[in-house]
């Protein structure tokens, strides 16, 4: 009897670790994506295409997955072009499939596609296409089944280059190739630079100045894009020119353009009807006021809208901004053996601090530090900041472009304990580009007379 | 005090009564099982008259008259005592002398049990306490976990301490055995076992003593377990030897998720950690486009398997005993290997014992006890660390990563990867290149002189010494390896090494008078004193970032970085007893017991001394009447001490301190001169009998203890510059109730024995300082509190999950849907600690054994379960392998977790870091701890030869842990982490045990 009971006992201890874990382990669904796509007969024509492009691989391994299956009757309305030729069919199926699990409880998301596009999805709707079988779970993901296919879109740029404007021909104009130092291959290293050398061929990549400064390439964030129509950007070209006059016509020319051009893109989508009064341009914060009226045409890409318009209004003095130049970032001195200090202050009526450049007894006289700044062809006002907290007496100053020697503006005197903007005259520049700005000491040598201090210089320009 | 003069008035009223004429008392002893009249069987009235029966079993003996007690003993057979009750004539069926009754006439007044170790050759354990398991009643013994040698952790009646010792005292051939560690193991989880150095063959019974220990003072309060190693029995040699040799087959192993179920969790928790999808999809282990790393990455490893696997053991014992008149002695010598079933763990001893007896002259006897064992173990870390304990590693190791560094091509090198990407180490890099070693070795020897002066009176006197070492080296290697933290530097590799030394000097001098009046008053009497003088001391050190993974030891490591520490006691205790029992005509008993206790962790001037009185008392009710043997009652009251409460405590010292590499002393603690011992009183009221010639049995016992002047730590002000002071302001209670039965079912030529031993106890805090305390052990928290047990699990009760984001918003906690919806207890709308309640209760609601005893012929088959019912466990490793918040690997449960709106699950989404703390302490990892467990089934068959060198041959087959019945989903559900209150039911990644099959054969020369 007992010996039964032992051989029951033994039975019941082997099978028991596994009872005990068994209801907890056996997982809600064991189908994975694939089988569950194939065991749909609503689905068979997308699991035929899945097969055909390899996809049915992908859906079948072990990572999750989102799938918008379209029902077999949504594949008729779509361009049979596009379903014959094996490339085309796998962006476009790849275009319904995203890596990881993704719901449509949790409010609008931009969801990227196995073929880089992103898609919008919300409850119950995919791209603006009904969800008609939503959220069902997989052992590796989730299936929305659809009512139509999603066609992948072209993206802003890909549109931009489809178009013939003067717009499109200046920007593909700023492609360049350059080398991906990861592919190229390193065949030696220049003996006299140390710089590497690479096999040629290898690691080329096409670049565009513009895309680099805003990917509008990019599906990852959306934007609003301008596209102006040719005279629309001639107009604007003759607008701009006169504030980027440089030593040649050629050059003129390209800075203009490229100042045209530079300012089109903005953070986010807005729709036509409600693009707010003023738009912030990307990078440069430029106040566009984008008229609903001077849109000829509206066209919806994958990572936002373009609009083609034929006028285009601005805040000039958003675009062509006043320059401050901050006294401790001095980029060359007169003499370097001259103790510079770069100090701390709190402005006693604002409470705000700031920081300023000071020299006092260096027993030189003029002397000058060196700043630079990018300067329009404009005249601007010059004010700065120089608070003369140190000292009873009073001292000048003086600024001048270009030559520390030349006195462009006469020398002014800084009063006492002042933390105002002093206007010390105008200055006008001739040339668009980079210039040197310099701060000139009084002529004297005289300990108390020659102090320099400055806060910041700022030349303010005058547009009208 | 009153109720001890009633005693005594009822007891010494007899005393008057006359002794009656001698009378003559005829009878026949029969055996049990077969009814066969047994010839050549002793019958004794005990200095009066003895007799022997005649072929037909028959016996004639004169006696003092008519109520005696005659004394039946034979070779081969039982003893029994026989009380007449006026019969003439009475007619004895004796039982085999194996045969093992609870009730023992002999017994004295206070609740002991004592074991014969008849089967102690076919024992697989390497330690003996692991033998006690489920056969003492009140007697818990709890085996730590699957590490050979590392024993159990023994538990009187539940427990009489917070802070100082539960062990009970552990004496050996009438000498202290130290079971205690000095300074803790270097190898995280092992815990160094002194008396696995006692080999189970050298025992000749055990005694366990669960109250009357008032003569052990201050040592007695967790009960005393009284060894007695085995001597000559006779001058003939005799030399006993055995072989054993076993399978180790490791336990089944726990379902976590394989490489292409973990991906997929993985997808689930990088999405919820923000990453972008195009960062998950650019992952080593999520590009399944042919690229460098994908054979790194896309593997699937068991590395359960790797880390454990089967193992063997094997032992040898050789036992030689003879001698003559004048000398006898004993000598065994023991080799002992034992795998476990974690890779490259194992355990090595030699073990050797001298015994012997002498008979120096008529009057002086000696007795001499000598062993010296040495173990060496190879071992692995466990418990909590979680960088290195390879069995959790193997849990949590990402499935997909290989054992081995794997080139682009997808070649396996032979060199063991590295620690991953997930900051995990490898389990193989653990099992193979980890060093964790522990030798030790131990002296134990004493010797006795017993005098006797008169007729009536001796003197004893036993002396003796302990020298304990253990040695402990540990190397990390940076190969494979996760480095450590330290406080200004990354630890590439580690190592440390450790010595523990404790030396004894143990003296017990005592006279005794013995004496009958009368044949009817027994009166025994002992006054003794025992000293023990006692020196600790632990040394360690750790290096750190040796030059290369070859130099191994602490002086390679880097000298800024190295730590040297350690700590020395000395200790002396005198302790003066008393004790003295007397019984009338064996039918009422009356023992009393006293010891003054001196110490020197006491402050000399505050208390100086310990008194501990105990008294107790038996009445045999019913003797030899129709179907009842006996039926006796006792009862005692006793108090006892515990003396575990620091050797310096009470004094004011100082540490050494280093700031900023200057070495200095700074004042460790508040002083308390009034720290005092613990003194644990305790109520004991039993009811033992036996029934039908003792085919039943039972044994029945109530007790209470109470602890006062408990040890506590109590936090202080802030501004004494310390956290805590020692005092002596709490107190605890305990009380419960004992059950043994034991019954022949069988009495014929298959004879089967059928026993069970039920132990309950309930503690309960009476007093402590804020009425209640909060301890941390892994991340579980222990309630200790007025009026409750004292160490409940507290934390946060669960009511399932939001299975929507909007019953989850409505809710109002700040959770999402998928998260654990956690009980707001005060209705805050806020889950915080204030919501935490009672969810657990470690303490069993009963534990005990089941055994059974089959002997049919030559065979013999004994089967032991033990059970524990109503404990709860905290299932640590569960609560990592389902936290579903970071790269550990999980268990299989995981696929079911919340991922969709609406989901019906009760496991929680994944969610990185774990916001809403679905894994904190709750009520999701408290597990029932209920079990029932095939321990030991060993069938035995003999063979005796009549003739030839060779007696007999014996051979054994057992199994240890067959089967477990539990729903317990950790590996095991019986483990012990430690012998404090605070660490128990909590399962924090102990090595489990496993199923070892054993056969063994044993001769006789």
């Amino acid at each position: 009897m007992i010996r039964y009971l032992i051989i029951i006992g033994l039975l019941l201890g082997i099978s028991c670790r596994k009872e005990k874990w068994n209801d907890r382990n056996k997982p809600a669904t064991s189908q994975n994506l694939l089988q569950t796509i194939q065991a749909n007969k609503d689905l068979s024509r997308f699991y035929d295409y899945l097969l055909k492009t390899g996809y049915d691989k992908v859906l079948a391994s072990s990572k999750t997955f989102t799938v918008w299956a379209p029902v077999n009757s949504a594949w008729t309305t779509v361009d049979p072009a596009l379903l014959n030729d094996t490339a085309q069919l796998r962006l476009l199926i790849g275009n319904h499939i995203s890596n990881l699990s993704y719901t449509g409880g949790t409010g609008e998301q931009r969801i990227a596609t196995l073929n880089g596009k992103k898609i919008t999805f919300a409850a119950g709707t995919v791209e603006g296409i009904n969800v008609s079988g939503a959220d069902e779970y997989t052992a590796n993901g989730v299936l929305q089944v659809i009512d139509a296919a999603i066609i992948p879109k072209q993206n802003a740029w890909e549109y931009l280059i489809s178009t013939s404007y003067q717009q499109k021909k200046f920007l593909q104009s700023l492609a360049y190739v350059g080398i991906d130092t990861a592919t190229a291959e390193q065949i030696g290293v220049n003996p006299t630079t140390g710089a590497p050398i690479y096999k040629p061929g290898t690691g080329e990549v096409q670049l565009n100045h513009f895309l680099e400064r805003v990917n509008i390439n990019s599906e990852d964030s959306l934007i609003t894009y301008v596209i102006l129509t040719d005279d629309a950007y001639t107009a604007e070209q003759q607008n701009l020119t006169r504030y980027f006059t440089d030593s040649t016509a050629a050059l003129t020319d390209t800075a203009t353009q490229w100042n045209v051009i530079k300012d089109l893109a903005f953070n986010g989508v807005y729709d036509k009807d409600q693009l707010p009064a003023t738009l912030y341009s990307i990078h440069d914060s430029v106040q566009f006021h984008i008229s609903s009226s001077d849109i000829i045409s509206t066209k919806r890409v994958s990572n936002g809208i373009v609009y083609i318009v034929n006028h285009i209004s601005y805040e000039l003095s958003s675009r062509i901004k006043p320059v401050l130049i901050e006294g401790e970032y001095y980029s060359g001195v007169k003499d370097a053996t001259k103790t510079i200090a770069v100090r701390t202050r709190v402005n006693p009526n604002t409470g705000a601090t700031f920081r300023d450049v000071y020299m006092y007894n260096y027993g030189v006289a003029s002397y000058w530090l060196r700043y630079s700044a990018r300067l329009h062809s404009v005249t601007y006002k010059v004010y700065w900041v120089a608070v003369n907290d140190v000292q009873t007496g009073t001292f000048p100053l003086r600024v001048t472009f270009n030559d520390p020697a030349v006195i462009t503006i006469p020398y002014t005197t800084v009063p006492l304990a002042s933390y105002n903007e002093q206007y010390v005259g105008d200055y006008t520049n001739v040339r668009y580009g980079t210039h040197n700005v310099y701060l000139v000491g009084n002529s004297v040598t005289t300990n108390g007379n020659n102090t320099i201090l400055l806060d910041y210089i700022k030349l303010v320009p005058i547009l009208n | 005090m009153k109720a001890f003069f009633y005693i005594a008035l009822a007891v010494l009223l007899p005393l008057h009564v006359k002794a009656q004429d001698t009378v003559v008392v005829t009878g026949q002893i029969k055996e049990a099982a077969t009814g066969t009249a047994l010839s050549g069987i002793n019958i004794s009235v005990p200095a009066f008259a003895a007799a022997i029966t005649n072929e037909k079993g028959e016996f004639r003996i004169k006696a003092p008259d008519y109520h005696t007690a005659l004394t039946v003993s034979g070779p081969g057979y039982q003893t029994r005592i026989i009380t007449l009750n006026g019969r003439h004539m009475v007619t004895v069926r004796l039982h085999e002398e194996t045969f093992n009754s609870i009730y023992n006439r002999r017994q004295n007044t206070d609740p002991i049990t004592t074991l014969n170790m008849n089967d102690s050759w076919q024992q697989i354990t390497s330690s003996p306490e692991n033998y006690l398991q489920g056969k003492v009643p009140g007697l818990q013994v709890v085996r730590r976990s699957g590490t050979p040698g590392m024993g159990a952790d023994l538990f009187m009646r539940g427990y009489t301490s917070l802070y100082a010792t539960n062990r009970p005292l552990v004496i050996v051939d009438g000498m202290i055995y130290d079971t205690n560690e000095y300074g803790g193991s270097l190898i995280s989880g092992y815990v160094s076992n002194p008396l696995s150095d006692i080999d189970i063959r050298d025992i000749d019974n055990i005694t366990v003593m669960r109250d009357g220990t008032s003569t052990y003072g201050t040592k007695g309060a967790n009960g005393v377990i009284l060894i007695t190693t085995s001597h000559a029995k006779e001058i003939a040699t005799r030399i006993d030897f055995g072989i054993m040799g076993g399978v180790n087959t490791p336990p089944a192993k726990m379902p976590v998720m394989e490489a292409g179920d973990y991906r997929l969790y993985l997808s689930d928790l990088l999405q919820s950690s923000g990453k972008t999808p195009a960062s998950i999809a650019a992952l080593p282990y999520m590009n399944d486009n042919p690229n460098a790393d994908y054979y790194r990455y896309h593997n699937n490893t068991d590395w359960q398997r790797e880390v454990s696997n089967q193992s063997f053991n094997q032992q040898y014992f050789l036992k030689v005993a003879g001698g003559d008149d004048i000398a006898t002695y004993g000598l065994s010598l023991g080799y002992l290997k034992q795998s476990g079933t974690i890779r490259r763990t194992d355990l090595g001893r030699y073990q050797t014992r001298f015994n012997a007896d002498l008979t120096l002259s008529a009057k002086l006897k000696a007795a001499i006890n000598l062993a010296f064992t040495s173990n060496t173990r190879k071992d692995k870390d466990q418990g909590v660390s979680p960088k290195t304990n390879p069995l959790y590693l193997s849990l949590i190791k990402a499935p997909f990563l290989a054992r081995q560094e794997v080139n682009d091509a997808g070649i396996a090198s032979p060199s063991l990867a590295g620690y991953d990407l997930f900051g995990v180490s490898n389990p193989v890099a653990v099992i193979n290149k980890m060093q964790d070693v522990n030798k030790s070795y131990r002296f134990f020897g004493s010797i006795r002189f017993s005098y006797l002066v008169s007729k009536n009176i001796s003197i004893n006197t036993l002396t003796g010494v302990t020298f304990d070492k253990v040695r402990e080296n540990f190397f990390i290697p940076e190969s494979g390896i996760k480095p450590d933290t330290l406080s200004n530097a990354i630890a590439y590799n580690r190592s440390g090494s450790n010595v523990e030394r404790y030396y004894s000097l143990y003296n017990d001098t005592r006279i005794t008078y013995d004496k009958q009046f009368n044949r009817e008053h027994h009166f025994i009497a002992s006054l003794g004193l025992r000293y023990s003088s006692n020196n600790s001391e632990s040394d360690y050190g750790l290096g750190y970032n040796s030059a290369t993974d070859e130099f191994v030891s602490v002086g390679m490591g880097q000298n800024l970085l190295r730590k040297v520490s350690g700590t020395i006691g000395k200790w002396n205790w005198l302790n003066t007893y008393f004790s003295t029992d007397y019984s009338f005509r064996d039918k009422y008993f009356l023992s009393f017991n006293l010891a003054v206790d001196g110490s020197s962790r006491y402050t000399y001037t505050r208390n100086q001394y310990a008194v501990m009185p105990g008294l107790s008392a038996a009445w045999l009710l019913i003797s030899d009447r129709n179907h009842i043997d006996a039926l006796k009652l006792r009862a005692g009251v006793s108090r006892t001490g515990n003396d575990d409460i620091g050797n310096y405590t009470s004094r004011q010292y100082y540490i050494s301190q280093n700031l900023l590499g200057l070495q200095g002393l700074v004042r460790a603690n508040i002083a308390n001169p009034y720290l005092k011992w613990e003194t644990v009183t305790k109520y004991n009221a039993g009811l033992a009998g036996a029934f039908y010639n003792e085919r039943l049995s039972f044994s029945v016992d109530i007790f209470r203890h109470r602890t006062t002047d408990m040890l506590t730590i109590e936090p202080v002000a802030a501004a004494t510059g310390f956290d805590h002071v020692i005092t002596n302001n709490s107190a605890m209670e305990t009380h419960g109730v004992e059950l043994s039965l034991l019954g022949r079912v069988a009495d014929r030529i298959l004879k089967w024995d059928l026993g069970l031993n039920l132990s309950t106890y309930r503690n309960k805090i009476t007093s402590i300082p804020g009425n209640q305390l909060l301890t941390t052990y892994g991340d579980a928290t222990i309630l200790t509190a007025v009026g409750h047990a004292a160490n409940l699990f507290y934390g946060y009760k669960t009511n399932g999950i939001y299975t929507t984001h909007e019953e989850a918003d409505k809710a109002g906690m700040g959770a999402k849907g998928g998260d654990v919806r956690f009980v707001d207890t005060n209705g805050d709308h806020k889950i915080d600690e204030h919501d935490r309640q009672i969810i657990g209760d470690p303490n069993p609601d009963f534990t005990g054994a089941f055994t059974n005893h089959l002997a049919w012929k030559r065979w013999t088959l004994d089967a032991v379960f033990t059970f524990s019912y109503g404990n709860d466990i905290y299932n640590y490793t569960r609560a990592s392998l389902e936290s579903m918040s970071n790269y550990n690997n999980q268990t299989l449960a995981v696929r079911n977790r919340w991922r969709q709106d609406g989901q019906q699950t009760d496991i929680p989404r994944a969610a990185w870091g774990d916001p809403n703390g679905n894994a904190r302490f709750s009520d999701r990892w408290i597990e029932k701890g209920d079990y029932i467990r095939l321990q030991q089934l060993s069938l035995c068959y003999e063979l005796t030869f009549k003739h030839g060198a060779m007696k007999y041959v014996r051979i054994s087959a057992t199994a240890n842990n067959l089967f477990t019945l539990t729903n317990y989903l950790g590996f095991d559900p019986e483990f012990s982490n430690g012998n404090s209150v605070f660490t128990r039911g909590i399962d924090d990644g102990l090595f489990p045990q496993y199923r070892t099959v054993q056969l063994g054969i044993r001769m006789g020369l």
